[in-house]
C-alpha cells in the first residue's frame, strides 16, 4: 500500500500552488461583521477557475480532471492546512454540478453547467429542514401544475444563502389526487417571489447558515429533477452526498490537526495535564479517521458503503469533542460572544477563536443530529437487524408518514 | 444527614418557583437581553422587595442571613428561568467578597446598597494568562503614601459594563503566582485611570475587560488584610460554584424534561421519535446525569455552612466536576434530541446550553477541579 508517483507528483502540485496562489489570511482586512470574508474568497476562487483546479473532480467529458476521491482529498488537505477556504463553500461546483450531471436532463446540463464552469452563478444547497431530528426527513411539499410545481416548506441550514442566486434543493411531490411517494430535485430561482430568507447566522468560522422559506413558489418543469418511483437508491445517495458535501466543510481531517496544533501552540504552558492527554486523544482518534479514509479512498469510494456511514460517525463525533476541547482551552475567554465583537473595530476579545467557542461547540452538537440515523441503517447494512424489521428508526417512506 | 428542607426554605422555594413561573416569561427576557442593560432593572428591584438580595447577608447590615442551602434553593430556580439579572456577579461574587473580607466601614456602605438594589458590584479576578489560578496576579498594587496605585488588565469580568464598584485582585508582594501578596481592593467606577472595554457573554450577560491604569485608591479601599487576599477569594470562588452549579442542575431538569415533552410530540416517520429505543436510551441517560448532579449542590452547601475549610473546599470541586460532566451530556443530548430546531428561538434549548457550557468554564472547569480535588 503507498501512494503512487503520479499521486504525489499531483499532491506536491498541489501544495505549491496552494501556497503561492494563497495569500493567507488577515482578519483584520477581510472579515465583515459576519465573519464571512466574501472578497478575500472570491478572489481565491477567482483563481482556481483560472487554472482548472476548480473543476478537478469533474469528470473530463463535462470539462474537469476526472479526479478520483484520493485527489479530492490531497486537495482539501492543502487547503485545510493554512486554512483556504475549501472547495465546497461553492456548492455550484462541489455539489450542484455533478447531482445535475447523475440526475439531470439534457436540457438542465446545458442551460446550468456553463455558469457554473465559469463561476457566473453562486449556488446554495437546501437539503435539510429544521423540524429533522435523525435521518432524511422531507415535509416540502411539490403540488403539480401544468407546467410546473408549486413548492411550500422551509429548508434549515443553508449556508451562503443569502450571497447565492439559485438553490438546489429537494421536495416531495403532490399531485391533485394524492401525495406521491417520491421525491423531486428542484433549481431554485432565489430572486423569484415566495422565497424568503431567514435569520442567517454564524455557523463555525468563515460561514454564516440561514433557512430559506418557500411560500407557493413557482418552479417550471424545466427546473424540476424527477428522481422517479422506481428506486430510493437516487435519494439515499444524494442525502448521502450532501452529508459528505457538508463534512468536507466542517470536518475535514487536516482542518482538525490545525485546530488541535493551534490549541496546542497557544496553550502549550498550563492547559494541564488532563487537557493535554486529551488533544493527544483526539489527534489519535484523527490518525485513525484518516486512515480510514485514505483505505476507503482507495477502495470503491462509494457514499452509500459502510466504510461511508462509519467515517461519517466518527469525523462527526470528533469535531464535536474537539470544538468542546477548544472550549476548555479558552478558559474564561470562551464565554464572550462574537458576533456583536466584530462590530468595533478594535479586535477580538482574547486569543483568535475564543470569542465564538462556544457557538461552534453548539454547532458542532447539532451537527451529529443528522447522523443519528446511520447505526440504523449501519445495523442493517451489517446483517445486525434483519433488513425488513420495522423498528428501525429509517422506515422507507410509508403511507403512515405521508405529509398532511 | 437531613435532607429536608425546613418550613423557612420550602416558602423560599415556593416564592421563587412561582415567581419564575409567572413573571418571568422567555419573549420578555429576550426584549431585555437586547436591551441597553442587558436586564431586568424592575427585576432587579422585585428581587430586592422579595429579600433575594439580603439572602446571603448579616441581619446587622439588612440581610438574612441565610446560608448556602437558602442559596442553593433560590439559583436552582433561576436555571430553570435562566435569569439573567446579575444576581451571582454582584450578590455572590462582589457582595461575597465584603461580606468574608470587608471592613465594617466598607460592610456598611456597600452592602445595604447591594440589598436595596441601588449598587451593582463585579468581582475582577481572572487575568490573560491566570486560567482558573486565584493566585495568579501580574496586576500590581503599590505602596503611594498612605494609599495605593494600582496598574494592570483584568479579563472577563462578569457585570463590569453595569457595576458601579469592581472588587479586584491586585499583587501587593510576592511574585506571580504566590498566594501570600494578593490583596483585594474595592474601586468604584468612576475612578480615575479605570477604564473597560465591554461585550456580550454567548449566556446573553454583559462583561469587559477592564484596565487599571495609575488608579490611585485609599488604603480604606483594601478588602481584608494586605497580602491576604487570597483566602477571601478562594471561599467567594467556592460560594460562586455552589450557585452556579445550583443553576446549572435548574437548567439539567429542564432540558431533560423538554426534550422528553419534544420526543413525545414530534413525529417522524410516522410516529413520535420518543417511540425510537435508541433515543428512549438517550433520554434515561440524561436522566441518570441529571439525578448525579441534583443532590450535590447540597452536599457542598451543607458543607459550606458547617464552616469554610477542606471539607467544603472538597465538596465544591466534587460538585463542579459532576456539573461539568453531566452538563455537557445532558447539553449535547438535549441540542442532539432537538434537531434543527434546537437552533430556533421559539425552544430555547440552544440558550440552556450555552449557559451551561459557560458555567462549565466559570470558576474552573473538570479538569481544574479535578486536579484541586486530588491535591486538597
Amino acid at each position: 500500500m503507498r501512494t503512487s508517483p503520479a499521486d504525489a507528483r499531483l499532491r506536491d502540485e498541489i501544495h505549491a500552488f496552494v501556497a503561492s496562489h494563497w495569500p493567507g489570511f488577515d482578519r483584520q482586512v477581510q472579515t465583515d461583521i459576519s465573519g464571512v470574508d466574501n472578497a478575500y474568497r472570491d478572489a481565491w476562487f477567482k483563481k482556481l477557475f483560472l487554472g482548472q483546479w476548480a473543476l478537478a473532480a469533474w469528470p473530463e467529458a463535462s470539462g474537469g480532471l476526472g479526479w478520483s476521491m484520493a485527489r479530492q482529498a490531497m486537495w482539501d488537505n492543502a487547503c485545510a492546512k493554512v486554512d483556504a477556504p475549501r472547495m465546497a463553500m461553492r456548492p455550484g461546483v462541489s455539489f450542484v454540478g455533478p447531482a445535475l450531471l447523475a440526475w439531470g436532463s439534457r436540457g438542465q446540463m446545458d442551460r446550468f453547467l456553463p455558469p457554473i464552469r465559469d463561476d457566473s452563478c453562486a449556488w446554495c444547497v437546501g437539503i435539510v429542514e429544521p423540524h429533522q431530528v435523525v435521518g432524511m426527513d422531507i415535509r416540502t411539499i411539490a403540488t403539480e401544475l401544468e407546467d410546473g410545481v408549486l413548492v411550500n416548506g422551509t429548508k434549515g441550514w443553508v449556508r451562503a444563502a443569502e450571497r447565492a442566486n439559485w438553490m438546489f434543493t429537494l421536495a416531495r411531490v403532490r399531485t391533485s389526487a394524492a401525495v406521491k411517494d417520491h421525491y423531486v430535485g428542484l433549481l431554485v430561482d432565489l430572486r423569484a417571489d415566495g422565497i424568503t430568507i431567514e435569520a442567517p447566522q454564524r455557523a463555525g468560522p468563515g460561514d454564516r447558515i440561514a433557512n430559506v422559506r418557500l411560500d407557493d413558489a413557482n418552479v417550471p418543469m424545466s427546473c424540476v429533477i424527477d428522481f422517479g418511483l422506481q428506486s430510493d437508491e437516487p435519494t439515499d445517495r444524494l442525502w448521502a452526498r450532501f452529508l459528505d458535501h457538508e463534512h468536507r466543510i466542517v470536518c475535514n481531517t487536516a482542518g482538525q490537526h490545525q485546530r488541535l496544533n493551534l490549541l496546542r501552540e497557544r496553550f502549550e504552558n498550563g492547559i494541564g495535564e488532563h487537557l493535554s492527554e486529551q488533544l493527544d486523544a483526539a489527534e489519535i482518534q484523527l490518525q485513525a479517521i484518516e486512515a480510514m479514509e485514505v483505505a476507503h479512498h482507495a477502495g470503491s469510494a462509494d457514499e452509500l458503503s459502510v466504510e461511508s456511514a462509519v467515517l461519517r460517525v466518527k469525523r462527526a463525533e470528533l469535531v464535536q469533542d474537539v470544538a468542546w476541547l477548544q472550549v476548555q482551552s479558552f478558559a474564561y475567554y470562551a464565554v464572550s460572544d462574537t458576533n456583536e465583537l466584530l462590530l468595533d473595530n478594535e479586535g477580538p476579545i482574547g486569543p483568535e477563536g475564543a470569542a465564538g467557542a462556544i457557538n461552534d461547540a453548539l454547532m458542532a452538537s447539532m451537527w451529529v443530529t443528522y447522523l443519528a440515523d446511520h447505526r440504523d441503517k449501519l445495523a442493517k447494512q451489517l446483517g445486525i437487524v434483519d433488513e425488513h424489521e420495522t423498528t428501525h428508526i429509517i422506515a422507507k417512506t410509508t403511507a403512515d408518514n405521508r405529509p398532511e | 444527614m437531613d435532607f429536608s428542607f425546613t418550613e423557612e426554605q420550602t416558602l423560599l422555594a415556593e416564592s421563587v418557583s412561582r415567581f419564575m413561573r409567572n413573571d418571568y416569561p422567555f419573549a420578555e427576557r429576550r426584549d431585555n437581553v437586547q436591551s441597553e442593560l442587558g436586564f431586568s432593572a424592575a427585576h432587579w428591584k422585585t428581587f430586592s422587595d422579595l429579600g433575594w438580595l439580603a439572602l446571603p447577608f448579616a441581619e446587622e447590615h439588612g440581610g438574612f442571613g441565610a446560608g448556602a442551602v437558602e442559596m442553593t434553593i433560590l439559583l436552582e430556580e433561576f436555571g430553570k428561568g435562566l435569569v439573567i439579572e446579575p444576581y451571582v456577579a454582584t450578590v455572590v461574587l462582589a457582595g461575597g467578597a465584603l461580606k468574608h473580607g470587608g471592613t465594617p466601614a466598607q460592610q456598611a456602605a456597600y452592602i445595604s446598597r447591594i440589598t436595596d438594589g441601588s449598587k451593582q458590584g463585579a468581582l475582577a479576578f481572572a487575568e490573560a494568562q491566570s486560567r482558573f489560578n486565584l493566585a495568579d496576579v501580574t496586576t500590581t498594587a503599590s505602596r503611594d503614601g498612605d494609599g495605593f496605585v494600582l496598574n494592570g488588565s483584568k479579563s472577563v469580568v462578569l457585570n463590569a459594563p453595569n457595576a458601579d464598584f469592581i472588587i479586584v485582585s491586585a499583587r501587593t508582594s510576592g511574585t506571580q503566582l504566590d498566594e501570600v501578596g494578593v490583596s483585594l481592593f474595592l474601586v468604584d467606577v468612576g475612578t480615575a485611570g479605570l477604564s473597560m472595554r465591554s461585550y456580550p457573554t454567548v449566556d446573553a450577560f454583559r462583561a469587559a475587560e477592564v484596565e487599571f491604569t495609575e488608579v490611585r485608591v485609599g488604603a480604606d479601599a483594601l478588602v481584608g488584610n494586605e497580602g491576604q487576599g487570597f483566602a477571601i477569594l478562594e471561599q467567594v470562588i467556592d460560594d460562586g460554584i455552589v450557585a452556579v452549579g445550583a443553576e446549572a442542575v435548574g437548567c439539567m431538569e429542564v432540558l431533560y424534561k423538554d426534550t422528553v415533552e419534544y420526543c413525545k410530540t414530534r413525529e417522524q416517520f410516522g410516529q413520535p421519535i420518543g417511540k425510537f429505543q435508541v433515543l428512549q436510551h438517550r433520554m434515561v441517560d440524561m436522566f441518570i446525569e441529571y439525578e448525579q448532579a441534583k443532590s450535590l449542590p447540597y452536599m457542598a452547601a451543607m458543607r459550606l455552612d458547617e464552616g469554610y475549610g477542606q471539607a467544603a473546599q472538597k465538596a465544591a470541586s466534587a460538585f463542579k466536576v459532576q456539573v461539568g460532566k453531566s452538563g455537557r451530556f445532558v447539553g449535547q443530548n438535549a441540542v442532539q434530541l432537538h434537531g434543527g430546531m434546537g437552533m430556533t428561538d421559539e425552544l430555547n434549548v440552544g440558550h440552556y446550553f450555552k449557559r451551561l457550557t459557560v458555567i462549565d468554564t466559570l470558576f474552573g472547569n473538570v479538569d481544574h477541579h479535578l486536579k484541586r480535588f486530588g491535591g486538597l
